[in-house]
C-alpha cells in the first residue's frame, strides 16, 4: 500500500495546474467571478479539449484513466473553477453518445463539447408513473401533448430531455420512450419550473434509442451519473476558507473567533469526518484504477459529502455574524469593493449553491436505498 | 396560568392571518422585493390603517398598549407570509428604542409619525468588529457646546435605504467595551456627515452600511441619559428577539405544513412519498422541533409581559437557542424533502430557508445565545 501518486501522474498534475493557473488565475478566484471571466475559463477548456473530460475520445473526451480524472477534477474543484451545468455534459452527452444516432449526435454533441447549449431533464426523482406528456401516433409521427413539472432549469435552457408515453397502454416505465424536445421550438411553452408540450411533433427518427426503452436508457445515464469527487475537494476548499475567516473575524470581546473553543471545536470535528471522506475516495480511485467496479461505499462519499457540505456552509453563516446578511449584485461592487469583509458574500453564495446542489445530484434518500438493496439485498416490492 | 388569548388577541391574529391569506401572495411577494424600495408602500398604509403600526406604543404615545403577547401574534403570522415590510426596523427596534429610552418630548416628537406610517426608521447598533456585542463601540459622539459630534461606522443597518431617521449607538465615554458610556442618539439620515451604502441582503430585506463623519446632532437628540442607552438598546434588541423568533415560529409551521402536503402528493415508485417511514418520521421531527419552538415563544412573550428582568432576559435567550436550532433543522428538511427544486427561486420553500438562516444570525446566534443564557 502507498497513498501517494506514481511520478507520471504527479507530471500530469502538474500540467495541470499549469493549465488552471493560466486560464483561471489567482487573481480573479477568490473575488467575484464575473460571467465574463467564466466564459473564458469555458472557452479555454473547449480550446485545449478538455471541456468534457468523462467522455470517450471518439466522441471529444479524453483517454484519462480514472487517476488523471480524479487529478483534474480535484484541480478545478480547488481552484473553484466554474462548472458548467452538469445536465448537458454528464446526462444529454452520454445519453446521446450511448443511445443516439449518427444525425443526433452531429446534432447536439458539438453545441455540448463547446459549453454552449443549456439542457435540463424531465426524470425528476426518476418516477416512471409520473410521466404525462403523451404522444399519439399519426403516420410516422408522434404528437405529443401535457406537461411537465419540476423540471429544474428549464427556463434557462435550450433543450429539454424528455420522457414521453408512446404506449399509453403500459403503465410506469413501459412504455416510455425519450426524446429530445427543442425549447425554443413549436408547441412549447415554459413557465417557471414547468413545460407545456401541446402537439409537438416528434419524428420516428427523433426518439432517443429503441422506442419504449426510454426509462432504461434514462436510468442507465443517471447511474452513471455519479462524480463525488468534486464535492470532497469543495468541502476542503470550503473548510480552508472558514479557518481562514475564523482567524480574522472579531469575536466582539476583542479577540479573533480562532480563540473561541466552541468554534473551534466544531470544525475539529468536521476536518477529521472530511480527513476520512477522503481517505475513502482514494479506496474507490484505488478500485477504479485496478479495473475493479467499486462497491456501497463509493455511495458515502455523496451522502456524508453532502451532510459535511451543509455543515460546513452553517458554520460560514455562523461565523460571518451580521455580514452574512449583505446580498448585493455583484455588478454592482465592482467599482465599489466588497461589502463588510471581502470574503463574505463568495462564502454565502457557496454556502447557498451547496445546499441546491445536495439536493440536486444525488438524493441522500435514493442514495440510501441503494446502499440498502446492496448490503441488503432486494427487500421490498 | 392561562395560555388561552383575549378576545382583542385573537381578532389581532384572525385579521393579520387573513391579510397574509387573501392580500400577501407569495408571487406578489416576490415583485415587490425586486421593486425599488424593496417593500410595499400600500401594505406599509394598510399597516397604519388597520393599528399594527401602533400596536406596541402605550396609549399616552398615540398608540394601542399593546405588549409583548401582542407583538408575538403579529409577528407569527408575518412569518407565514415572509412579510418583508420594515416593521422590525421601524417599529420594534427604532420606535422600541424610543419608545423604551425617550423622554416625553422625543416620544411625541417621532412616534406619531412611526405610528401614521409616515416615518421609517432604523437601528443603528451593529459594527464590523462587534459581533453580537452592543457595547463593543468604535463609534464616538462628542460634546460639543450645544451639540454632539458623532464619528464612525455602522454595519448591516436594516431599512436604512428607506430610513428617515436613526437610531445611533455611540460612546460618549468609557473603553471599547465597557457596559458604561453607551450612548443612544436620534439622527435625521439627511444630517450632513452621514452616508450610506444600500444593498438588499440574503432573505431579500434592505440594509446599509452607514458613515458618520462628524455629523453634529442637537443636544435634544440624544435619547435618554448619556451613558446610560446600553440596557436601553438591550431591551429594544430583546423585543427584536421576540418579534424574529416568533417569525421563525410562523416560517416552520408553514414548512412543516408544506412538506406534509407535497409528501402527500408528490409519487415515487407508484405511492406517494409520504408512505415512506423514514419520511414519515422526518415530518414528525419536524412538527416536533415547531412545537418546542412554539412553546419557547409562549415563555419568553409571557415572561417579558411580567417585567424586563434577568429572568425575561434568559427566557428570550432560551428561545433564540430554539430558534437557531429548530429553524436549521425544519428548514434543511423541508428544502431536503422538495428535492431538486427545494432552493430554487420560484418556489418558497428555499426563501423561507434563507430567512431562518438569516434569524439565526440576527441578534446573536445559537452559540451566542447559549452563552448569555448562562451567564444570566
Amino acid at each position: 500500500m502507498k497513498l501517494s501518486f506514481r511520478e507520471e501522474e504527479l507530471a500530469f498534475e502538474k500540467d495541470v495546474v499549469q493549465f488552471v493557473d493560466e486560464h483561471w488565475p489567482e487573481t480573479i478566484r477568490s473575488g467575484r467571478a464575473s460571467l465574463e471571466f467564466a466564459r473564458r475559463w469555458f472557452d479555454a477548456l473547449v480550446a485545449k479539449g478538455w471541456s468534457v473530460p468523462q467522455w470517450p475520445t471518439s466522441m471529444g473526451g479524453t483517454d484519462w484513466t480514472p487517476t488523471q480524472k480524479f487529478i483534474w477534477e480535484r484541480t478545478v474543484a480547488r481552484a473553484e473553477a466554474p462548472t458548467w451545468d452538469p445536465c448537458g455534459t454528464a446526462l444529454a452527452g452520454p445519453l446521446l453518445y450511448s443511445f443516439g444516432n449518427h444525425h443526433q449526435r452531429e446534432r447536439f454533441l458539438p453545441g455540448i463539447r463547446a459549453l454552449q447549449a443549456r439542457w435540463c431533464h424531465s426524470f425528476a426523482a426518476r418516477d416512471p408513473t409520473r410521466i404525462e406528456v403523451l404522444a399519439v401516433r399519426r403516420g410516422e409521427r408522434y404528437f405529443a401533448s401535457g406537461r411537465v413539472v419540476e423540471v429544474v432549469g428549464a427556463s434557462d435552457s435550450d433543450y429539454m430531455m424528455g420522457l414521453i408515453r408512446t404506449d399509453p397502454s403500459q403503465r410506469a416505465e413501459a412504455g416510455l420512450s425519450l426524446c429530445i424536445v427543442d425549447l425554443h421550438g413549436d408547441g412549447i411553452a415554459v413557465e417557471g419550473m414547468t413545460v407545456t408540450l401541446d402537439e409537438v411533433v416528434v419524428a420516428d427518427a427523433e426518439l432517443l434509442g429503441d422506442e419504449s426503452q426510454g426509462w432504461n436508457c434514462a436510468v442507465a445515464v443517471l447511474d452513471h451519473e455519479r462524480t463525488a469527487v468534486r464535492r470532497v475537494t469543495s468541502v476542503r476548499v470550503q473548510l480552508d476558507k472558514l479557518k481562514n475567516l475564523l482567524s480574522r473575524t472579531p469575536d466582539g470581546n476583542g479577540l479573533m473567533l480562532d480563540q473561541d473553543e466552541d468554534l473551534c471545536r466544531k470544525v475539529a470535528a468536521i476536518d477529521v469526518q472530511l480527513m476520512s471522506l477522503e481517505g475513502l475516495e482514494l479506496r474507490v480511485l484505488s478500485d477504479l484504477a485496478r479495473g475493479a467496479v467499486p462497491g456501497p461505499e463509493a455511495s458515502v462519499l455523496q451522502i456524508k459529502g453532502g451532510e459535511l457540505a451543509i455543515q460546513v456552509g452553517e458554520l460560514i453563516v455562523e461565523s460571518l455574524g451580521y455580514y452574512a446578511m449583505p446580498y448585493p449584485d455583484e455588478h454592482l461592487l465592482d467599482n465599489e469593493g466588497p461589502i463588510g469583509p471581502g470574503y463574505a458574500l463568495p462564502a454565502i453564495r457557496g454556502m447557498l449553491f451547496g445546499r441546491s446542489w445536495s439536493a440536486y445530484s444525488g438524493n441522500p434518500e435514493l442514495e440510501r436505498d441503494r446502499v440498502a438493496e446492496r448490503i441488503l439485498g432486494p427487500q421490498k416490492s | 396560568m392561562d395560555f388561552s388569548f383575549s378576545q382583542e388577541q385573537t381578532l389581532l391574529q384572525d385579521s393579520i392571518e387573513r391579510f397574509i391569506q387573501k392580500d400577501y401572495p407569495f408571487a406578489a411577494r416576490q415583485k415587490v422585493i425586486k421593486d425599488a424600495i424593496g417593500y410595499s408602500a400600500a401594505h406599509w398604509q394598510t399597516f397604519a390603517e388597520l393599528g399594527w403600526l401602533g400596536m406596541p406604543f402605550p396609549e399616552d404615545d398615540g398608540g394601542f398598549g399593546g405588549r409583548s403577547i401582542e407583538s408575538m401574534i403579529t409577528w407569527e403570522q408575518f412569518g407565514k407570509g415572509l412579510v418583508v415590510e420594515p416593521f422590525l426596523a421601524t417599529v420594534v427596534l427604532a420606535g422600541g428604542a424610543i419608545k423604551i429610552g425617550g423622554t416625553e418630548q422625543q416620544r411625541a416628537a417621532h412616534l406619531p409619525g412611526i405610528i401614521d406610517g409616515s416615518t421609517q426608521a432604523a437601528l443603528a447598533y451593529a459594527e464590523p468588529q462587534g459581533r453580537f456585542n452592543l457595547a463593543d463601540l468604535t463609534t464616538t459622539a462628542v460634546k460639543d457646546g450645544d451639540d454632539y459630534v458623532l464619528n464612525g461606522y455602522k454595519a448591516v443597518v436594516l431599512n436604512g435605504p428607506a430610513a428617515d431617521l436613526l437610531v445611533v449607538s455611540a460612546r460618549t465615554s468609557g473603553a471599547q467595551r465597557d457596559q458604561d458610556g453607551v450612548s443612544l442618539f436620534i439622527v435625521a439620515t439627511d444630517t450632513q456627515g452621514l452616508t450610506r451604502r444600500d444593498y438588499p441582503t440574503v432573505d431579500a430585506f434592505r440594509a446599509s452600511e452607514v458613515t458618520l463623519k462628524d455629523v453634529k446632532v442637537r443636544n435634544a437628540s440624544l435619547l435618554g441619559e448619556a451613558g446610560a442607552g446600553l440596557p436601553v438598546l438591550q431591551q429594544a434588541i430583546d423585543e427584536g428577539t421576540l418579534a424574529v423568533g416568533s417569525e421563525a415560529v410562523g416560517c416552520m409551521e408553514v414548512l412543516y405544513k408544506d412538506t406534509v402536503e407535497y409528501c402527500k402528493t408528490r409519487e415515487q415508485f407508484g405511492q406517494p412519498i409520504g408512505k415512506f417511514q423514514v419520511l414519515q418520521h422526518r415530518m414528525v421531527d419536524m412538527f416536533m422541533e415547531h412545537e418546542q419552538a412554539k412553546s419557547l415563544m409562549f415563555m419568553a412573550a409571557m415572561r417579558l409581559d411580567e417585567g424586563y428582568d434577568e429572568q425575561a432576559q434568559k427566557a428570550v435567550s432560551a428561545f433564540k437557542v430554539q430558534v437557531g436550532k429548530s429553524g436549521r433543522f425544519v428548514g434543511q428538511n423541508a428544502v431536503q424533502l422538495h428535492g431538486g427544486m427545494g432552493m430554487t427561486d420560484e418556489l418558497n420553500i428555499g426563501h423561507y430557508f434563507k430567512r431562518l438562516t438569516m434569524i439565526d444570525t440576527l441578534f446573536g446566534n445559537v452559540d451566542f445565545h447559549l452563552k448569555r443564557f448562562g451567564s444570566l
